[in-house]
């Protein structure tokens, strides 16, 4: 683009009850100049903060009012919900600037059609690279439109190196939406949401993301993190904790924390990443509702398999006194085993509880859940803590997603919100980490202390604990589920 | 350019939807005065030469993209080749003539349009011998020719209409008619509202009649469109004549913001010495000026040699820099002003002294 170039992007994204525009301006080196010069006010040469802060609420006033929308032809004002104003160098030592509005708009929210027209009617006698996209969204779906779903500079961040490829000059869009009466349970539709979603999951839905709220966010996460490793689905790396407390040492128990957040996050991450590169070759807008449709279905199978499993717990008296290596493996169970083979392993790991304490059986178990019980042997039989044996066990319990982050991801996916999905569970890790290491610490100062902790060995109390977290995990994912179909349709 | 854009998306190995595309890209650079649509049309003309190498329709394109960039040189070569192959094709006649006048060879401009007329006596060929006969100092002869082009336009092409209306302007200044002149760009204006040079065209007038403040408006307009360095150091100009030193400096930073990011060239370097010659830097002025000279001896070049030689105290240089500028008799009021100046250069200046005993 030019030195005097004003490019110009709209992305329109329609939804039941709301239209949203993010507005975006990109002022080469030429206008930059003249505009910071109207930002000047005592005219020292200098733009300041509050001079800056002064231009951006002005032009947050006079640019909505050059960006018509019509709602079935009638003229809808659009709403400043935010504002950013930043500088980038640009040629010859002199900056760029890009200004960015997002705007909404009240539509209709009963189901039929909608005719929507937009037009960006700013600096139109400039040059520059004028683009406009209009995507649908929840409970709204795109009939026809002029205008396509993606963005070829993604929004204005990067144009495209070939030249042969001419700036897109369209500032004027129309487009045909229909409004489907699926129950708008997204994030961007409010509390309807929150009948499906966990605590951790909510933190994702918060409208706008500030400074103090992310902050706050995080800390609930490491506290859910930490709670979470109180329940069901972390009782082998409890195991691991309470082996090394009968024999290790604290720098054990703090290596076993570090493995176990790394770990967890990790594989979290990788899946997360995996959906990021895939969402950089697929459209996303394409591939977002059937990732949700996809993640809220797996969601829902893990729920109600979760469900199944500690329901039967709930009424087996024999896991009573299961301990919580009893309770450890069948949570992850099922993301390793068979589902039959839940109670083998509670017995495999009644069997390594009564080794911890030294009572030696004979223990032959054909099934694949064997090496476990040869990992906690060796911790055994080494007379100590080995290294190697240490990540073995942190590996073993941080690699497979428990549900909880895996759901935080797909919901962040779901609500495209991945960065700030991906922050939350690493808090949430390094909570479930801490409070891990936490228990590792407290073997290590008080061996045996673990049993007399009521909250820790009273199987009841975990098999409920189990069933509601089954039960929200599950209605979680069918919520998601038709949450994204209704996209995809 | 939509048009064009289709037909390389249907035909994506036919050269000849490249070089329909780069012609688009050409009018849409006039249209918008975006220099960045000059480096679009040259993609567009070397993807049609990558599919036809020795195409002479892709070579002569390419000549034209390289007038429009001003790569002057290059231009005049390209089109003497393409002459060489097509005797008889008027259109390289036209990029010739423009690469000749603007490099400082005249003699060989006017050969240049003489035969493009005689092969096609249409507004593009009427226009440039127009254009060349204000230069040699004959207004009245260009404006005769201007009706000639305006006669052979055709009505469903305003902007070029408009465009041969601002050049009836700048040949009416050379004659002294400025209210003539105003008149010319409004009636570009209402061919072709909002049309930046006509705006321009029309705040010089302005201010040669004295009504600075429309003249400023003027320059306003203009820049809305086209933040066009030199238009803006002259409504700088008007605005520090006026008294309003924070608005100069606001149109002469816009000026510097232009220059400093156009990249180089003769233009710049151009424009760069008669601006900083007025504003405080003689010295880097008549570097400016010198770097230009090197490459292009038209009368502005030399015209800017002189200003920036005179502002250095250089008197007799100036002088004689100022000569080669009205070598050919122009009678345009810059180059007139400049050579006034420099000629009543004050007394105490021991160069001009100098010039005068000998």
């Amino acid at each position: 683009m030019g030195n005097f170039t004003i490019s110009h992007y709209s992305e329109l994204a329609v939804a039941a009850g709301e239209v949203r525009v993010q507005y975006v301006l990109d002022m080469a080196e030429i206008p930059t100049v003249q505009e910071r010069q109207r930002m000047d006010a005592n005219g020292d040469g200098k733009v300041t903060r509050a001079e800056s802060d002064a231009y951006l609420a002005r032009a947050a006033r006079t640019l909505p009012a050059g960006l018509l929308l019509r709602v079935d032809g009638v003229r809808t004002p659009l709403a400043v919900r935010g504002t950013s104003l930043a500088f980038a160098p640009g040629a010859g030592n002199l900056p760029t600037l890009k200004l960015r509005l997002r705007l909404a708009a009240p539509v209709p929210r009963r189901p039929g059609r909608l005719v929507l027209e937009y037009a960006d009617r700013n600096y139109r006698e400039r040059t520059g690279w004028k683009e406009l996209v209009v995507t649908g969204g929840p409970g709204a779906r795109l009939v026809e439109t002029n205008a396509p779903a993606t963005s070829l500079s993604n929004g204005l961040a990067s144009y495209p190196a070939d030249l042969i490829a001419a700036p897109p000059q369209q500032t004027e869009a129309r487009a045909v939406v229909a409004i489907s009466a699926v129950p708008s349970r997204s994030a961007q539709n409010g509390p309807a949401s929150k009948r499906f979603a966990s605590r951790f999951t909510e933190l994702l839905t918060i409208r706008q993301l500030t400074w103090p709220i992310v902050l706050v966010s995080l800390l609930v996460a490491f506290a859910l993190g930490g709670t979470h490793a109180l329940e069901p689905g972390h009782g082998k790396t409890v195991v691991a904790a309470y082996l090394v407390g009968s024999r290790g040492t604290p720098k054990h128990a703090l290596w076993l924390g570090l493995i176990v957040t790394f770990t967890h996050t990790a594989g979290v991450f990788l899946l997360g990443l995996v959906t990021l590169f895939a969402s950089a070759y697929v459209v996303p807008e394409r591939l977002y509702p059937w990732m949700g449709a996809i993640s809220g279905l797996a969601i829902t199978v893990v729920g109600l398999s979760l469900l199944g499993r500690s329901g039967v717990q709930a009424f087996r008296p024999g896991t009573r006194e299961a301990g919580d290596g009893g309770r450890g493996g069948h949570s992850e169970a099922h993301f390793e085993h068979e589902h039959g083979h839940w109670h083998e392993h509670e017995h495999e790991h009644e069997h390594e509880h009564g080794h911890s304490h030294g009572h030696a059986q004979p223990h032959s178990h054909p099934h694949g859940g064997g090496h476990h019980h040869h990992d906690y042997e060796a911790v055994l039989e080494g007379g100590g803590v080995r290294l190697g044996t240490l990540v073995a066990l942190g590996v073993s319990g941080g690699i497979v997603p428990c549900p909880g982050a895996l759901v935080v991801l797909l919901s962040a996916i779901a609500l495209h919100r991945v960065g700030f999905g991906l922050a939350l569970i690493t808090a949430f890790s390094m909570g479930l980490a801490a409070v891990l290491t936490g228990i590792g610490l407290l073997m290590v100062s008080a061996r045996g202390l673990l049993d007399r902790v009521p909250g820790l060995s009273d199987g009841h109390w975990s098999s409920r604990l189990a069933m509601v977290s089954a039960s929200v995990v599950s209605l979680l994912g069918i919520g998601l589920t038709l949450q994204s179909l209704g996209l995809v349709g | 350019v939509a048009q064009a854009e289709q037909a390389v998306a249907r035909q994506p190995r036919e050269a000849e939807a490249y070089r329909g595309l780069a012609i688009a890209f050409m009018r849409k650079q006039r249209q918008c005065g975006d220099p960045a649509y000059y480096r679009r049309a040259m993609a567009a003309v070397e993807r049609s030469l990558a599919l036809e190498p020795d195409s002479e329709e892709s070579q002569k394109l390419k000549a034209w993209v390289l007038a429009g960039e001003h790569r002057f040189e290059e231009a005049r070569a390209l089109a003497r080749q393409c002459i060489a192959r097509r005797p008889l094709d008027p259109w390289s006649y036209g990029v010739l003539v423009d690469a000749e006048a603007e490099l400082g060879r005249y003699p060989a401009a006017v050969a240049a349009a003489q035969r493009m007329i005689d092969l096609k006596p249409d507004l593009s060929s009427y226009s440039r011998a127009a254009h060349l006969r204000d230069l040699y100092g004959d207004p009245a002869g260009a404006l005769q020719l201007y009706d000639l082009a305006l006669d052979a336009a055709n009505p469903r092409d305003p902007e070029s209409i408009a465009w041969v209306h601002v050049q009836r302007s700048i040949a009416c200044l050379s004659l002294g008619a400025v209210q003539r002149a105003d008149a010319e760009c409004q009636e570009a204006l209402e061919w072709q509202p909002g049309y930046a040079l006509a705006l321009a065209g029309r705040a010089r007038c302005q201010a040669m009649l004295g009504h600075r403040r429309t003249a400023i408006q003027c320059y306003e307009q203009a820049l809305s469109v086209i933040p066009r360095p030199d238009w803006a150091i002259a409504m700088g100009d008007l605005e520090q004549e006026a008294g309003e030193r924070a608005a100069a400096a606001r149109a002469y930073a816009v000026a510097r913001a232009g220059m400093a990011t156009a990249g180089t060239s003769a233009d710049v370097d151009r424009l760069m010495a008669l601006f900083l010659a007025d504003h405080g830097s003689p010295k880097a002025a008549l570097e400016s000026a010198r770097r230009a000279a090197r490459s292009r001896d038209d009368i502005y070049t030399c015209d800017a040699l002189a200003w920036a030689l005179y502002r250095n105290g250089r008197c007799q240089e100036a002088w004689r820099a100022s000569c080669r500028a009205r070598r050919l008799g122009t009678r345009d009021p810059t180059l007139l002003r400049h050579a006034a100046q420099i000629a009543a250069r004050p007394a105490t200046e021991s160069p001009g002294l100098t010039r005068i005993r000998p």
